[in-house]
């Protein structure tokens, strides 16, 4: 179960550097001169991240709910 | 690491570790976190405008994780919550505005965390109260009964009309004007202090409609993603959000929302109470230790 947390920290680091990376500057620009698109496409990336981080830590946690479940019937 | 858009140095690890522990909170007492979430990005440098903006978007993506999750488990009473929007939203934007006229007098900072400290100290109080009072009344730990309920009995005779039936949540008939009331001031400390403000919207369910616990959370839950939207938008067009920040908090907020739903089945509503009473303590010393600091 460690493996699966750690490899989701590991996943969830290198998408900060690729996020802070390639859409730090980006982000920047829009903020300083469109203030309206910023607004949209900020909700709309935390959104999206929100969707596709639900569908990404469920395997983690049915890991951890199946390895439960498999101690629990072994101490039986 | 610099985060240019509100121009601050932050190590991304800071940003991953609190948001996983404002997931778990979030995701197992209903309340979006912002109690904590708010005064920690205050305390690791962020100006109060930005972690007030800041912590609205993250909240948005880590409610949908944790609101799915309850969704799943039954606890989420659409009709309350949409009813609640109506209420919510005008009070988001009366907050969002009196941010933006404390920015041009420069005591924002001062005035917002006096306000939060205030704020967290009596719920945390009104809380610990409950919890107590309703030991001393004898009912179980185990058991959702509170020893307020008397105020929601008394909140429902509030014979104004429309009136609205909530099968989900147990009511027979209760007042909408009660229901927009509460989340009007729920969605004014919400733009003003940031975050969802379950935080009052959350015990004010409990104690006032006579909601059940578990309902009162996902229902809070599924109001914040409509309200925290709306805040992160109209922060964002007077530039108090740093998306940046909020979209690292959330990787650490994912995981930590869905593992704190999983836990709320298996512990009591007043165990649920009883254990929230410690943590606003905890935002308030945070704000009172960064206010004394920066003096």
């Amino acid at each position: 179960m460690t493996a699966e947390f750690c490899a989701y920290a590991v996943l969830a680091g290198a998408y900060c550097v690729l996020v802070l990376h390639y859409f730090g500057g980006w982000l920047l620009i829009l903020y300083q001169s469109d203030r309206r698109t910023y607004a949209g496409v900020a909700l709309a990336l935390i959104v999206f991240q929100g969707v596709a981080l639900e569908q990404l830590t469920r395997v983690p946690l049915r890991l951890l709910g199946r390895k439960g479940r498999q101690d629990r019937t072994r101490s039986r | 690491m610099n985060f240019p858009i509100s121009g601050v140095h932050i190590a991304p690890v800071y940003l991953v570790a609190l948001g996983f522990v404002v997931g778990v909170l979030g995701g197992f007492f209903g309340v979006g976190g912002s109690f904590l979430a708010g005064p920690a990005l205050f305390g690791l440098g962020l100006p109060m405008n930005f972690a007030v903006g800041t912590d609205l978007a993250h909240l948005v993506g880590k409610s949908i994780v944790a609101a799915r999750r309850h969704h799943t488990l039954g606890h989420i009473d659409y009709k309350l919550g949409l009813l609640m929007v109506l209420g919510t939203l005008p009070g988001v934007e009366c907050g969002a505005q009196v941010i933006e006229r404390l920015k041009k007098t420069a005591h924002v900072d001062l005035v917002v965390g006096s306000a939060f400290v205030f704020i967290l100290v009596a719920i945390s109080s009104s809380m610990a109260w409950e919890g107590w009072s309703t030991l001393r009344a004898g009912v179980r730990p185990g058991s959702d009964r509170s020893a307020f309920d008397g105020a929601s009995v008394w909140m429902r005779r509030f014979r104004v009309p429309p009136f609205v039936r909530l099968p989900v949540s147990g009511i027979e008939s209760v007042s909408v004007w009660v229901i927009i009331g509460i989340s009007l001031v729920g969605g004014f400390l919400s733009g003003f202090l940031g975050g969802g403000a379950g935080y009052i919207r959350m015990p004010s369910m409990i104690y006032l409609l006579g909601i059940p616990t578990h309902i009162a959370i996902g229902t809070d839950l599924f109001e914040v993603i409509i309200s925290a939207g709306y805040g992160t938008v109209t922060h964002a067009l007077k530039g108090n959000v740093d998306i940046l920040i909020a979209l690292i908090m959330h990787t650490g907020a994912a995981l930590g929302a869905q593992i704190g739903a999983s836990l709320t089945p298996y512990i009591s509503g007043l165990r649920i109470r009883l254990a929230f009473v410690p943590l606003p303590l905890l935002g308030a010393g945070i704000i009172i230790h960064q206010l004394l600091s920066k003096r």
